[in-house]
């Protein structure tokens, strides 16, 4: 059960936890353009 | 103790829940009708923050939490926690897709996927034939298999005959969804998210110390089988190939999925993409993760004799909830799990009734129908289609499993591919080139997608090749088939 953490497989983990930084990441750099005026 | 059942009393409270949350869900749905003013309102909203997370989150996390998510950890143990696609794919949309589609569909006033092939290519009526076909095969065929979910899940658990189940959830939808359109659909979503996370969270908090903590449970698990608390299962989908190709696909075919497009449409500004992402992790935090431990805690559960063994792992979570939990919240619980199914089929409704009007109709047949007419004609045929479905979802056919199980992974390498190509790389792609590539991951699709369920197991996801064969066509004829220059 090394393998685990919070009974997940480590490299889930790993991935779940990259995934919560890049969206934080993104809400931090996220900046939107305005759209032009509908046709 | 197999064969145990819930006190009458417990039932009479849970049914009650049920009934009285389907009663004030009806109301609300139908209340949101004052929101509707035109045809724009009833297809695309324009939904502020909140709507758009529970229209977003609530039905990809919670919708998917019923329907084999959170069994495979019933079934597979640890291992099945490799499913993080939902949540990856909120990302995936918000950063990849949305901020350009949303730009664009709102600078030309497109209400619909077809509408966006269609004004992307110069009024081109053949891309929005294609368009049509594709969200006909992976939208309103889809809709069959959400009625049967509600049908057999209020059967199983409730004792309501199959029957009657479809047709409450029949009524119950089509009555707030031909009102109100896609805002009912939303209200309903974010209160049915709400109810749901609720519940779940409850649940988790008295299951998981119950069965030893989250060490207890993965200790019994070793104990039933070793393999239940391995990190990589033994056989598909959670072996390497098949998670990385796994990944490639959904990632594509979650995202540029027609229900996700026209969420993304409905958003009422761009700014809500800034915190979609992390408002998926809050999402899929509550309503995926913490179902899928409560769903290794039955496993236990079924092993020691307290709760009857469910029929597929499918039902390992309802069951859990209906036997060993507090009748209120195992009511308030699944109610909502019934309202995800519903929430599934109420978008998906709200979405095949304008591929008839909008789309077929006033694009293809009538350029010149009045609005308000035109909008009355789409709530009729919210009716029509619900009904038929319903009547399909009677004794459903065979093909609809398979269609439903490809839904994803057809979307991936037909409108994943295109809309990838037509966003990030304009000077490349023609008209005949994503034609070509829509249509050669159509049918490569079906083929690989037969073979692997019919004749013999792919070592992959079997849309991962189509999804290559697909983004190589595109570039290739675009290249060989230029338009004339004028």
């Amino acid at each position: 059960m090394q393998d685990l953490i919070i009974g997940m497989p480590a490299w889930a983990f790993a991935l779940f936890m990259a995934i919560v930084i890049l969206a934080i990441v993104w809400a931090i750099a996220f900046k939107p353009e305005k759209p032009k005026e509908g046709k | 103790m197999m064969g145990m059942s819930v006190a009458p009393e417990a039932h009479m409270t849970i049914l009650g829940v049920v009934v009285a949350y389907f009663v004030i869900i009806t109301i609300l749905g139908v209340w949101a009708k004052r929101y509707v003013k035109g045809l724009k309102d009833w297809v695309i909203g324009d939904l502020p923050f909140p709507l758009m997370f529970g229209h977003m989150v609530a039905t990809l996390y919670s919708g998917m939490a019923l329907i084999g998510a959170s069994g495979l950890n019933y079934r597979l143990g640890v291992s099945a926690f490799a499913e993080l696609w939902p949540i990856a794919c909120l990302l995936v949309v918000s950063t990849v897709f949305a901020p350009r589609l949303w730009r664009y569909a709102r600078e030309n006033n497109l209400m619909t996927l077809p509408d966006l092939y269609e004004h992307y290519f110069g009024g081109s009526r053949l891309m929005r034939v294609l368009a049509v076909i594709i969200v006909f095969i992976t939208v309103v065929i889809l809709l069959v298999a959400q009625w049967t979910a509600i049908g057999i899940g209020m059967s199983l658990i409730l004792g309501v005959p199959y029957q009657v189940s479809v047709i409450v959830g029949t009524v119950i939808v089509v009555l707030y969804t031909f009102a109100g359109g896609i805002w009912s659909v939303a209200i309903t979503d974010l209160v049915q998210f709400i109810c749901f996370a609720l519940a779940v969270i409850v649940i988790a908090a008295i299951a998981i110390p119950a069965f030893g903590g989250l060490e207890g449970i993965l200790s019994e698990l070793s104990k039933i089988n070793p393999k239940l608390v391995t990190p990589l299962g033994e056989r598909p989908p959670f072996v390497w190939p098949y998670i990385a190709t796994q990944y490639a696909v959904l990632f594509l075919g979650i995202a540029a999925h027609p229900r996700m497009v026209h969420r993304v449409y409905s958003s009422k500004k761009l700014e809500y993409f800034k915190w979609l992402p992390l408002a998926g992790v809050l999402g899929f935090g509550i309503a995926f993760l913490l179902p899928k431990y409560v769903t290794m805690a039955a496993r236990v559960a079924v092993e020691k004799g307290m709760m009857p063994n469910p029929p597929t792992s499918d039902w390992a979570l309802p069951y859990f909830v209906y036997y060993l939990t507090n009748p209120v919240i195992a009511g308030l619980f699944l109610a909502a799990l019934f309202a995800a199914c519903m929430s599934t089929a109420d978008t998906l409704l709200a979405m095949s009734a304008p591929l008839f009007t909008r789309d077929i109709y006033q694009r293809l047949v009538n350029p010149n129908v009045d609005e308000k007419k035109l909008l009355l004609w789409t709530r009729i045929f919210t009716v029509i289609i619900g009904v038929i479905a319903m009547v399909i979802a009677f004794s459903p056919p065979a093909i609809i499993p398979w269609i439903i199980w490809t839904s994803e992974g057809l979307a991936a390498c037909t409108l994943g591919v295109s809309l990838l190509y037509m966003l990030y790389a304009r000077r490349f792609v023609t008209k005949a080139g994503v034609a070509a590539s829509i249509i050669a991951g159509l049918v490569v699709g079906l083929s690989f997608g037969y073979y692997d369920r019919f004749v013999a197991s792919l070592p992959m996801n079997p849309f991962f090749v189509p999804l290559i064969v697909s983004a190589i066509v595109c570039p290739i004829v675009s290249a060989l088939i230029r338009p004339k220059k004028q």
